[in-house]
């Protein structure tokens, strides 16, 4: 009867192991472990149902023998599978995570380099900045400089014209200086004509004095030719203030030509360069928004991209959990292995495991407290 | 005649209106708008029925300045948006008022 009764405390030991486990820890690994105590004791339980009676009645040693090492058999194989499946997820994620942080680290590389690139082609777009500035010219600078000879060229325009019709007026003055000249010619053959006149009344009361008044006559004749001469040389005169007036007018047309040059081709061609600089104008602020768009959307592919690199601390983590699951299921197997050599009965075996198991317990409960700050931390920085 | 001219009923501003193209055939006639022995404190330009001007007009136009004095207001006005465009390309407008 004390086997029985001490029989019955052993799955009872196991569950309370279990139970205080599961209270105690948080983390996944031991609440593998303590998964695996209680399925430990599930079997137990389970044997002895079952064996119970049998062990009973042979109530012999050989029996519990069997079942002790059916047990170790199972816990050693599960370990052992735990353990490969644990190193297994270690290398995996590992293998992983380093993939993703260098596929991350090269996306942060080349989202910069797009930038500086995009950058680099903006700036030479709009001149800001070129290895030699003062051979490259830009089209800013020559819709600039366009502006600038039309501007030139207006203005040539216009003092070309206020010149030419500051000249035309002049020649209108002249014009009008002919014409009262044309007038003073009237006066002078109106004169003439007059004195003319005077010398035929002249010579005409010289013949009605006849001998006496034969010297008179000759002077009057020659007042007369005197008068002729003067009406010829009027017509000259005449003649010639004519050519030169028609002249003048010539020269009036010229200037006048010279004056009036058509605008259209100068104003349309500003029009052009106005249109163009203001376009310019236009692009130049789209590009300088776009940069900074670009610019902006870069920072943040750097900032998400240095989030998922700081999320990948979870790789570490993971290993460390796998390599604890390894090493504790390692420990696992050397435990049970090392009591399966039956120095004692079955049962001071079993108590030997136990004794060992909470020989270890003891000392990892030291060891965990630090690794599972650890894991705490890497919890907060991960999510 | 291209070029009418009006003297206000204050007898101190002379308005000078020229019709169709404004162009070196006027150059007599506007002329003598404004230069009898009359001076007048203000000249307005009435542009509302020019069509077309060319740059002797512009010429003109800073012959009658010369002649009236820098400091007497020349205003130009009614002008089409196309003549418009051709005094603003000249910069007339920092030496004449529009309006």
């Amino acid at each position: 009867m004390p086997v029985d009764s001490k029989k019955v405390y052993i799955p009872l030991i196991f569950s309370l192991i279990s139970l205080v486990l599961s209270l105690l820890q948080v983390s996944g690994i031991w609440v593998a472990i303590s998964i695996l105590c209680a399925t430990i004791a599930w079997w137990i339980v389970c044997y002895k149902q079952q064996n119970g009676r049998e062990v009973d009645v042979d109530n012999g040693s050989e029996g519990v023998d069997m079942l002790d090492s059916e047990l170790r058999s199972f816990m050693l194989d599960d370990a052992s599978q735990r353990e490969q499946a644990a190193r297994q997820i270690g290398s995996v994620v590992g293998d992983s995570v380093e993939k993703l942080g260098l596929s991350f680290s090269g996306l942060s590389e080349k989202s910069t380099h797009q930038r500086n690139l995009l950058i680099n082609i903006v700036s030479r777009i709009q001149g800001e900045e070129s290895s030699d500035s003062s051979s490259s010219l830009t089209v800013k600078a020559f819709a600039q400089e366009l502006d600038g000879i039309i501007g030139q060229y207006v203005d040539l325009l216009i003092s070309v014209s206020e010149k030419s019709i500051d000249a035309v007026h002049q020649i209108g003055d002249m014009v009008t200086h002919f014409d009262q000249m044309f007038l003073l010619l009237g006066q002078i053959r109106t004169i003439a004509d007059q004195t003319n006149l005077l010398a035929l009344n002249a010579a005409i009361e010289a013949a009605r004095a006849g001998e006496a008044g034969r010297g008179f006559a000759v002077v009057a004749d020659e007042v007369r030719t005197l008068s002729h001469n003067s009406n010829q040389l009027n017509d000259q005169i005449r003649e010639k203030a004519e050519n030169a007036k028609n002249a003048i007018d010539g020269v009036k047309g010229v200037v006048g030509e010279m004056a009036s040059l058509d605008m259209n081709i100068a104003i349309n061609a500003k029009g052009h360069v106005d249109d163009m600089l203001k376009e310019l104008e236009e692009v130049n602020h789209f590009i300088e928004g776009s940069v900074e768009q670009l610019s902006g959307v870069t920072r943040d592919i750097n900032d998400d991209v240095s989030r998922a690199i700081m999320s990948l601390q979870f790789g570490d983590i993971v290993e460390q959990l796998t390599q604890q699951v390894a090493v504790h299921s390692a420990k696992w197997s050397e435990m049970v292995q090392s009591g399966s050599t039956p120095s004692g009965t079955s049962a001071s075996s079993i108590e030997g495991l136990l004794a060992e198991v909470r020989a270890w317990r003891k000392l990892e409960q030291v060891t965990k407290t630090v690794s599972q700050t650890n894991v705490e931390e890497g919890d907060v920085s991960l999510f | 005649m291209s070029v009418s001219t009006k003297v206000s009923s204050d007898n101190r501003e002379l308005t000078v209106s020229v019709i169709g193209t404004f162009d070196f055939s006027c150059v007599q006639d506007f002329r003598a708008s404004y230069s009898g022995d009359k001076q007048y404190g203000k000249y307005t330009i009435d542009m509302a029925k020019v069509d077309h001007i060319d740059s002797s007009a512009l010429g003109m136009l800073l012959n009658m300045k010369k002649t009236v004095g820098e400091g007497i207001a020349i205003t130009i006005v009614n002008c089409k948006p196309n003549i418009k465009k051709i005094f603003v390309i000249s910069r007339f407008d920092k030496k004449f008022d529009f309006s």
